[in-house]
């Protein structure tokens, strides 16, 4: 009987919480799918890194979990009070606390069950979709095919049976307690009973401003320190807690304060309720605005690696293949037969590197980073310890193999070639001379091309001079520039690497050359010290690395942003039944279908809009910073707001269909236009 | 006085073809400016559907209401819902008021959705709650007020607009006998003070006591009206509760 009496009610529940079921639906979709790609075949097969994206995905996995828990918490003791009326009546027909509680638990299982099982179908299609993703990235084709491993499962049940597990334990404590009295008037303790009319909290919405508007000013003007960030961003997410315990006095104060727009129309109405429910709600919509931040900051940064990803190659990689040599006297007839073994060279240099004896711009560097950028990547590993320097020549020839316009240099002129991202420097540096060998030699222009300038072109920059001045020099290091046609083997890095390092093991002291006088430049992304680079194998790696990170990112996002609107989504809708009197009465004083309507749309609106105006603003601010504290050490084109304005799109095309979701069933539940009016 | 309101063999049925009730059987009667008219009956006897006929709140299946020479049966939803704004007054058993509103906002609302200007809203707020004596809790939220003083605010609301005609459902329903006494003299204030034309639904013999007249429902048809002209209201109490005694209603008094 009891169980007959829980499927009931759950298929009752279902109709109720339709949108919280989509959500736990869509959420064990891609739960299924991202667990997915930790057990899958297809993708340890393209990408060396799948272990590290299965710890990312677990990492993700984790914040997921907490935030699932919250949710399902949240909803359970929502749908008990909502229904503590009906649970009492059970009580007085003479039920145990212990059969209700029981029968309550078993109506939770059933509609977990249900959303889990529904939630498999679109898993299996999100997780070819995903995994067609992962291939696209690293440019391998994927042919569909369903792959259902027994783990895959067993994971994401175990996580979903879980978090219901621990969400439902804090439940049934509370059932323990409660009292017949209490339940019959749960459904009744609403934000009315502490209504109040006082607006002495607004200091703390114009405080939590303030706060707010320093910190923005604290991050446009550059003076984060890597000592104060986290206190400041401590401080920003207690000041949107803040906002929310001021707004509704502030709402109050505005009311009160009896303006023209108050007492337009219904507007009075809306206001009223606003406060209200921002009152009893402030904790709530407090954490709302944090989910939608990090979901904001999440996919932004996912969007700023793709983009960081997606150029990185040309500009890193302008050669096919490059190979360095600390011996200058190298021939590198070895590394040519063993590439030309499988591939066609279309075009190929030997060439050296020189130095001075002097560090001059590499001392300007260090102190360009320390003074200007304030940062503390130029350390000892950043740097060659002299400068190096190219023959005009072979720039020429490299110019003309990576496809740029030959340059030319008058007899006293050397010209600076360095990364994009650090132009500025070699603007300020320009302005010094160089006395090479007695001569002294003017900058005759700054070139900032990508150029392989993380140990082989010189680490971060390279000054180019006449060929007779670098006859004066001392060649430093040797290095073999080459473009291929077609493609190359895969394991060809492996192989060149083998022609010095056989024999020696990843294990070997000497492996990691530390006494070794070579640079790698500043890059804080996807950073190696290999002698050797091969184009094609070094973007699919970075891809596939980068991917770990991107992907991860983009499921915390979707998830939290999920959970935030359907609490947002639950919260007006119950309260469309459960104040349906409110719209009725608004009929009653004569007003139109349409305009209550629009009452209706206004309210929702705003409700919808202040957290997710807030969270726009802040992670706003942090993406900007961010993506300039990004810039200073990653080469990477695209604008700052470009990541964040295709997130937001992104992201307010998913609040939109839960917007307009939720008007529609608000609309519905009133139905005061369907002769309800009695 | 003029003839405010005319029903005309109004009809309403619920049901489907098989099963059908008749709420309100052929009624025909007239309400005249500044009247205080009741409306009794006994559970079921119609008086509430009537009510709701004549409030626009609800269509009639077939007859004619006309309000001076507007029919409102022929009226569609959103020309009822601007009748009911400019020309209709409320006041509910369960009084209504919005929760979330002060009893000063409550009252303002109905007015601000006609759309005038702040000034008179704020004047005419003011005036009708002194009138009615709840000015002094302008402030206070209806759950912090009595019952009696949420119907006056209620019936406040009723009147900011100078409505045509005021309904009151069984407007003492909720109150205990000192509150119920004070709205009806609250009512017969308004009667005959401020003018307004009242008709209320009621099954309890001592609020119809203070109408002018009443009629008397029963099954759906008036099969009885009594007007009290100069008697006292003891005496027309008395009467009522004859009325209800040969009906076997369920008035009583107190």
């Amino acid at each position: 009987m009891l169980s007959k009496l829980a499927l009931r009610n759950a298929k009752r529940s279902f109709k109720d919480y339709f949108i919280y079921l989509i959500t736990m639906i869509f959420i064990t979709s891609l739960m299924f799918a991202f667990n997915s790609m930790i057990f899958s075949e297809d993708i340890q097969k393209i990408s060396s890194e799948a272990g590290i994206m299965g710890m990312m995905i677990g990492l993700a996995t984790f914040f997921i979990v907490l935030i699932i828990i919250w949710l399902i918490h949240y909803m359970i003791r929502f749908m008990a009070e909502k229904r503590s009326r009906e649970f009492a009546t059970y009580l007085l027909l003479g039920f145990h606390k212990k059969q209700v509680a029981s029968l309550f638990f078993k109506e939770t299982v059933i509609l977990g069950t249900v959303s889990f099982l529904i939630g498999l179908i679109p898993g299996v299609f999100l997780q070819q979709v995903i995994t067609t993703l992962i291939y696209a990235i690293v440019d391998t084709e994927y042919s569909l095919h369903l792959e259902f491993k027994a783990g895959t499962l067993l994971m994401t049940a175990a996580i979903f049976a879980g978090s219901y597990f621990l969400a439902l334990i804090r439940n049934k404590k509370r059932f323990r307690k409660m009292n017949i009295r209490d339940m019959m008037y749960l459904d009744q303790q609403n934000e009315e009973l502490n209504n109040g009319n006082k607006s002495g909290r607004q200091w703390m919405f114009f405080a939590a401003v303030l706060y707010m508007l320093f910190f923005s000013w604290m991050m446009v003007s550059g003076r984060f320190t890597d000592g104060n960030i986290y206190f400041m961003i401590i401080g920003l997410i207690v000041s949107v807690y803040f906002l929310y315990m001021g707004l509704s006095a502030f709402l109050i104060g505005y009311i009160r304060s009896g303006k023209n727009g108050v007492l337009k129309g219904a507007n009075i109405f809306v206001l009223r309720q606003l406060a209200s429910k921002v009152r009893t709600m402030q904790f709530t919509l407090g954490t709302l605005t944090v989910l939608f931040m990090v979901a904001l900051l999440g996919s932004s940064h996912a969007l700023m690696l793709n983009q960081f990803q997606t150029t990185q190659a040309d500009v890193n990689w302008p050669f096919d293949i490059a190979v360095y040599n600390p011996d200058p006297g190298y021939d590198f007839s070895a590394e040519n037969e063993l590439i030309k073994k499988d591939s066609k060279i279309s075009s190929e240099l030997v060439y050296q590197i020189f130095e001075d004896h002097k560090s001059d711009f590499r001392k300007f560097m260090e102190k360009y980073y320390s003074d200007v950028l304030e940062n503390s990547v130029a350390n000892d590993s950043a740097y060659f310890k002299y400068d190096t320097y190219m023959k005009l020549s072979d720039y020429n020839t490299l110019r003309e193999m990576a496809g740029y316009k030959k340059v030319s240099l008058e007899k006293n002129q050397y010209l600076i070639q360095i990364k994009s991202r650090l132009k500025d420097a070699g603007r300020r540096f320009s302005h010094t001379s160089l006395t090479i060998s007695g001569n002294e030699y003017k900058c005759a222009g700054v070139y900032t091309e990508g150029f392989e300038q993380n140990g082989h072109n010189g680490a971060d920059y390279l000054l180019v001079v006449p060929d007779q001045a670098a006859d004066g020099m001392k060649p430093y290091y040797s290095l073999l520039a080459a473009q291929v046609k077609g493609s190359v083997q895969p394991d060809l890095t492996d192989k060149l690497l083998d022609l010095h390092d056989s024999g020696k093991s990843i294990l070997d002291e000497d492996y990691y050359e530390t006494d070794i006088d070579r640079g790698y430049g500043t890059d804080i992304m996807y950073v190696s010290n290999q002698h050797v680079y091969v184009r094609e194998i070094e973007t699919k790696s970075m891809k596939s690395l980068l991917s770990t990170i991107i992907f991860p990112l983009f499921y915390v996002g979707l998830v939290f942003l999920c959970v935030a609107l359907t609490v947002l989504a639950v919260q007006q809708l119950s309260d469309s039944a459960k104040y349906k009197h409110r719209y009725s009465l608004l009929s009653k004083l004569g007003l139109r279908e349409k305009e209550i309507s629009c009452v209706i749309l206004k309210q929702l609106f705003l409700y919808y809009l202040f957290p997710f105006i807030t969270a726009i603003v802040i992670s706003g601010g942090i993406v900007l910073y961010d993506s300039r504290e990004f810039f200073k050490l990653a080469t990477s084109q695209a604008p700052s707001w470009s990541y964040f304005g295709i997130s937001i799109l992104l992201f307010g095309g998913i609040y939109l269909i839960y917007f307009i979701a939720t008007y529609v069933e608000f609309r519905r539940n009133i139905g005061v236009w369907e002769k309800n009016l009695r | 006085m003029k003839e405010l309101l005319r029903i005309e063999d109004v009809e309403k049925y619920y049901g489907s073809n098989k099963n059908i009730t008749k709420a309100i059987n052929r009624i025909t009667f007239t309400v005249n400016q500044e009247e205080f008219t009741g409306i009794m009956g006994a559970s079921g006897s119609g008086k509430t559907t009537l009510l709701n006929l004549l409030a626009t709140v609800d269509t009639v299946t077939s007859g004619h209401i006309w309000y001076g020479n507007e029919d409102i049966t022929r009226m569609d939803e959103d020309q009822m819902a601007d009748f009911r704004k400019n020309n209709l007054g409320f006041v509910f058993q369960d009084y209504n008021l919005l929760d979330t509103l002060t009893l000063k906002e409550n009252i303002s609302l109905a007015m601000s959705l006609t759309k005038k200007g702040r000034k008179e809203i704020a004047e005419r707020t003011k005036d009708i709650m002194e009138r009615l004596e709840i000015w002094s809790c302008r402030d206070k939220f209806p759950y912090e007020v009595s019952g009696g003083q949420k119907q006056r605010c209620a019936c406040a609301r009723a009147l900011i607009n100078h409505p045509q005609i005021v309904f009151a459902d069984e407007p003492t329903g909720a109150l205990d006998s000192k509150s119920a006494r004070m709205l009806l003299e609250t009512f017969t204030y308004m009667n005959q003070e401020m003018k307004a034309t009242i008709l209320m639904v009621t099954h309890d013999a001592f609020s119809a006591s203070y109408c002018n007249r009443i009629l008397f429902l029963k099954d759906g048809q008036i099969f009885h009206e009594l007007i009290k002209g100069s008697r006292t209201r003891k005496v027309f109490l008395n009467e009522i509760l004859d009325v209800l005694s040969l009906t076997g209603g369920d008035g009583y008094a107190e």
